[in-house]
């Protein structure tokens, strides 16, 4: 009696979606798209950003990062935007970096706009605000002091070896084959500013058609009570959020899969600060793609520079002293929900803040 | 009930051993003094030692007192010692004596902490009464086995207990049901929510164990775990700690992984506390439990004391 030898390769390929798949190969040849558009773009506004914005050096690239990132309700369009504009000559390689940097401050505030609702829905403030509150505090209070030791990285060259990444000829002609008729039409027809614009915007539909080609997870009813205490060390937590975030590429995103693993929608703050800090690190794998696809080995540079200072910010948290930075955060932050006054400030402060920082 | 007293001829191993005297006494237990020698040329001394220690301890509780002496590391005779025989509830100093060096909080306490099957009581040096204790619980069904065992404990001396939740959940988006992360205690158990229902049949299993219904509640804190313990513990000046511990099931898959995953609430406390901690890992709830006090000795006696 011989087996079928294709019988488990078979039952494999029976529970793939290929929908998904095809979602998301559909969602990566428009976030290629997108970049194209973009990088032929962005030179276009170049007067916009040197001239009118004076977006000139690191501080103020970090705050138009920030408010850019507001305005586009996500910090990934505006990180591969950043690239662009490094790419087209408009702002210089640190000015790039600080502009991620805003980016990411940006977009936590995204992740506290969903509690915000809950607020004005007339909920407990403390309870609505926290992860959101959370997740901007971890990220700020890694992102900030990590961004001299990327500038530092940046300015000595001491990432100019990963300089000689490998191109990929091969997929680099694929990509003009397929791509470049499309963007010479738009050339053709369309001011720059207008093509940065179409491409900024067929990023942020790639991303969203990307977070719907995701898998969804779900969890036996036994395990819920068992997955939290299996996620109890920092550093297993922490590597959670880092591999989740490598498929997700978004904070957020990455955030809405730990619901699964709590019946009620709740998660133990033991387990939130150590997954928020490993997402703050592979949310960046989109932008790197975006580097890549560049074809500007400083602009991959950058991003490394980026991850690598998060990473180091983050493991010396986590190695040193995490006991006393989990619980300061946490602290902050009800000491921050406690009283309305506190909040309205802290809400005006994250909206002045960018603004103050791009007119300096 | 069957109390094993680890000794190492310590002060502190003696000082272990007076605090469960209490328990001993009013349980009518039988006490077993296990002394354990290490090295060479040491168990002359520990034998006289455990033959005074023995004869002050059946002075004190007057129920039977029985030595026993093992030579090896300290956990690993322990644990032989734990298996071999039927025991409710083991003892340890949480410090040995300088010269033996059997007990360190920081090894000998923490490994028997993680794979002894019965209850497990470490006693820090300086402590003697126990009026309040502070029962520690998850929220899940292996609480209720730490309550029934604290309970009983409790109740033999007449102590007021205190069940402690900590909930350290936060929402994580619009799904999350607010209301059971805003309710005070009462209106947790009242409204039914899972915690609730949890520290309701907590309380009822306190009541089964004997404490009466003046000493015992259960409160709720908000916060890290391991912080809301160890303050409450220092805010109430409670004179003993039950923490569960958690340990995977032989037949789980992956199961050393698991363990070594495991969240591991009751080590963190025995680093940190400064009170006697009693930790209960049962992975089968019907062993092991406490007997109730025999009726005369429960909480009217305290009520004389108090």
């Amino acid at each position: 009696m011989s087996g079928n030898p294709l019988a488990p390769l078979t039952r494999v390929l029976a529970r793939i979606k290929w929908s998904k798949v095809g979602l998301f190969l559909f969602s990566l040849a428009l976030f290629i798209l997108a970049l194209e558009f973009m990088k032929t773009g962005a030179r276009g506004l170049a007067p916009l950003i040197r001239d009118l914005l004076r977006v000139n050096h690191p501080l103020n690239a970090l705050g138009f990062g920030w408010l850019f990132a507001y305005g586009v309700l996500s910090g990934s369009p505006v990180a591969a935007a950043s690239l662009t504009f490094f790419d087209a000559g408009v702002i210089t390689s640190t000015d790039a970096l600080a502009m991620i940097t805003g980016s990411r401050m940006g977009a936590g505030v995204i992740v506290l706009m969903i509690g915000l609702i809950y607020v004005l829905r007339g909920h407990e403030r403390t309870t609505s605000l926290v992860t959101g509150l959370l997740a901007l505090v971890v990220t700020a209070t890694v992102y900030l002091p990590a961004f001299p030791i990327g500038y530092f990285a940046l300015s000595s060259g001491l990432l100019n070896g990963s300089a000689a990444i490998s191109q990929g000829e091969e997929m680099i002609s694929i990509i003009d084959r397929v791509y470049g008729p499309l963007v010479q039409t738009a050339v053709r027809f369309l001011p720059d500013w207008v093509i940065f614009l179409m491409g900024l915007g067929v990023i942020i539909g790639s991303l969203n058609l990307f977070d719907r080609a995701l898998p969804q997870l779900t969890l036996k009813e036994s395990a819920f009570d068992e997955v939290p205490r299996l996620l109890y060390r920092p550093i297993v937590t922490f590597a959670l959020g880092l591999l989740i975030t490598m498929l997700t590429m978004s904070v957020s995103v990455s955030l809405g899969f730990l619901v699964p693993l709590s019946a009620r929608g709740y998660i133990r703050r033991e387990n939130l600060v150590p997954y928020i800090m490993g997402c703050n690190i592979s949310t960046f794998i989109d932008t790197l793609v975006a580097g890549l696809l560049l074809r500007n080995p400083v602009a991959t540079g950058i991003v490394l520079a980026e991850m690598l200072s998060i990473t180091l910010v983050s493991a010396l948290i986590l190695l040193l002293f995490f006991g006393p930075y989990e619980r300061a955060v946490l602290r902050f932050v009800v000491w921050l929900t406690g009283h309305t006054g506190r909040l309205v400030v802290f809400f005006v402060l994250i909206f002045l803040i960018p603004v103050g920082l791009l007119f300096i | 009930m069957n109390i094993l007293i680890a000794s190492d001829g310590s002060e502190y191993a003696r000082e272990a051993a007076l605090y469960v005297m209490p328990f001993a006494k009013a349980a009518e237990a039988e006490v077993t003094l296990l002394g354990i020698v290490e090295g060479q040329g040491q168990e002359e001394f520990l034998q006289r030692t455990l033959e005074a220690l023995r004869s002050e301890l059946e002075a004190s509780c007057h129920c039977r007192v029985m030595t026993r002496i093992r030579c090896g590391f300290a956990d690993d005779q322990i644990l032989a010692e734990a298996d071999e025989h039927f025991y409710h509830l083991v003892v340890i100093g949480s410090h040995g004596h300088r010269r033996l060096r059997l007990f360190s909080m920081g090894s000998t306490a923490q490994r028997l902490a993680r794979y002894i099957k019965v209850p497990l009581l470490i006693v820090p040096p300086g402590r003697r009464q126990v009026k309040r204790v502070l029962i520690c619980t998850s929220g899940e069904k292996p609480g209720e086995i730490d309550a029934a065992v604290g309970g009983a404990l409790s109740a033999l001396v007449g102590a007021e207990v205190t069940v402690l939740h900590v909930m350290s959940q936060i929402p994580l988006g619009p799904q999350a049901k607010l209301d059971d992360l805003e309710r005070d205690t009462a209106a947790l158990i009242e409204s039914g929510a899972r915690e609730g229902r949890h520290l309701r049949r907590v309380l009822d299993i306190l009541s089964a164990r004997g404490v009466r219904r003046e000493w015992r509640k259960a409160k709720i804190r908000r916060g890290l775990v391991l912080d809301e313990i160890l303050s409450e513990a220092r805010e109430g000046n409670y004179d003993l700690i039950v923490i569960g511990a958690h340990q995977v099931p032989p037949d789980k898959p992956w199961r050393e992984i698991r363990q070594f995953l495991q969240e591991d609430i009751a080590g963190q406390i025995l680093k940190h506390a400064r009170l006697p901690v009693l930790v209960v890992r049962a992975l089968d709830e019907t062993q092991r439990v406490i007997p109730a006090a025999p009726a005369e000795h429960t909480n009217t006696e305290s009520a004389e004391q108090r």
